[in-house]
């Protein structure tokens, strides 16, 4: 094993580790939305969103490793790149929506007798009022959501499909973010961009809203 | 977990299945299940395998199906059932004392105590990287190729490998910046 290899090995050994009681987080993806990304079966924007979670949460990254031992991706090696993912714009939404899984883990939740009492305290789903279906004006762009209780506050931030930062709020007290016309005015034409929420409840509790997508003209 | 239970279970779902899925679940657990929670692995695994069993009842998941979908149910169940272990926290504090030892390094004694905080220096590093890079470092340290990288990221592959290696070079210098040289 030459040098670079070793030190590989030691980066990945050190970085494959059980999470600490203080590195648990409230914003994990559903345990099938893990599944399908490793097995490449989300659109590839959702994938790479999963990714950068797993990046900063150690669960969800030991979460990842399972799912390949347990044959998640088996297929992936002989898969064909998704080069031209970030056409395919049309059903990003809807698959977005099923990759981070909230709005399905929640149903299901109540559905599946016991199943999950994670997040017990997350009572508000929040979902994007901008709508995903058809591109938004470049200039004067606004991304709206579904309010929480009376004296939420609310995060936005705002990237490209590559998770590059465009825009960011914090302490919104209206559930909207008029993005300024400068942070949208130097991306392409068609670009795709991902945002999310974070609601700070009155109660001081943290809710995270799925990766929404939106569409520039 | 009362026999009936596991029998029931058993019976739900065939038998070749059931050996490889078990055995599978049990290797999985033992990966997810450190500290506290290896105490609970027995109970955990056959708790995933029983919310399979009500899946296959449902019909959420079909009998027919190739075993990989089980092992998709099983996962998801896992997981959760590991997750809501971790939160409930209903390990009392002396069954602690009694927990094995965390995975050691054999030759490497230095690291044993010290994985945590590399760990997390690793993560805040990783923070810090352009998200591309972050992405396919990410990607690198979980073990996957620069190819299996490319297509998971939907990116080229020429273009992923450039972004480990200027990605790992970035978090080498964060690392030592915070006094790791891993």
């Amino acid at each position: 094993m030459n040098e670079s290899t070793d030190r590989d090995a030691r980066l990945r050994s050190a970085f494959d580790g059980p999470p600490g009681p203080d590195e648990r987080r409230d914003d994990c993806p559903p345990a099938d939305a893990i599944w399908r990304a490793r097995s490449g079966d989300l659109d590839a924007t959702a994938r790479r969103v999963l990714i950068d979670h797993t990046a900063a949460c150690a669960e969800c990254a030991e979460a990842w490793r399972v799912a390949g031992d347990l044959g998640a991706g088996e297929g992936l090696a002989a898969a064909r790149p998704d080069r031209r993912a970030w056409l395919r714009t049309a059903g990003l939404a809807a698959a977005l929506l099923l990759a981070l899984g909230l709005v399905v883990w929640r149903q299901s939740r109540g559905r599946l007798q016991g199943m999950d009492e994670y997040r017990d305290g997350a009572a508000l789903a929040i979902r994007t009022l901008t709508p995903e279906d058809r591109p938004q004006p470049r200039s004067g762009l606004s991304l709206r959501w579904t309010p929480g209780p009376a004296g939420t506050t609310y995060d936005v931030s705002l990237t490209t499909e590559e998770l590059l930062p465009v825009a960011r709020a914090r302490d919104l007290a209206e559930p909207r973010f008029d993005v300024p016309a400068a942070a949208t005015g130097r991306l392409p034409a068609g670009a795709t961009l991902v945002w999310r929420v974070v609601a700070r409840l009155p109660d001081g509790s943290l809710v995270t809203s799925p990766a929404f997508v939106v569409r520039l003209e | 977990m009362p026999l009936e239970n596991q029998d029931q279970a058993d019976v739900a779902i065939p038998d070749q299945d059931l050996i490889l899925l078990r055995r599978r679940l049990h290797d999985a657990a033992t990966r997810l299940c450190r500290g506290p929670l290896t105490l609970h692995l027995e109970d955990i695994v056959q708790t995933a395998l029983l919310r399979v069993r009500e899946a296959l009842l449902r019909g959420d998941v079909e009998r027919s199906v190739p075993a990989s979908y089980l092992s998709r149910a099983a996962f998801s169940a896992l997981v959760d059932e590991v997750r809501r272990q971790r939160r409930r926290r209903e390990v009392p504090v002396e069954e602690v004392r009694d927990v094995p030892l965390p995975r050691h390094h054999p030759g490497d004694p230095e690291r044993a105590g010290g994985d945590a905080d590399i760990r997390r220096a690793i993560r805040a590093c990783l923070a810090t990287l352009v998200p591309p890079r972050r992405l396919a470092v990410t990607l690198h340290l979980q073990g996957h190729s620069g190819r299996e990288a490319a297509r998971l990221l939907a990116w080229a592959e020429k273009r992923v490998n450039n972004l480990i290696y200027r990605g790992l070079g970035d978090l080498r210098r964060c690392l030592a910046s915070k006094g790791f040289a891993p």
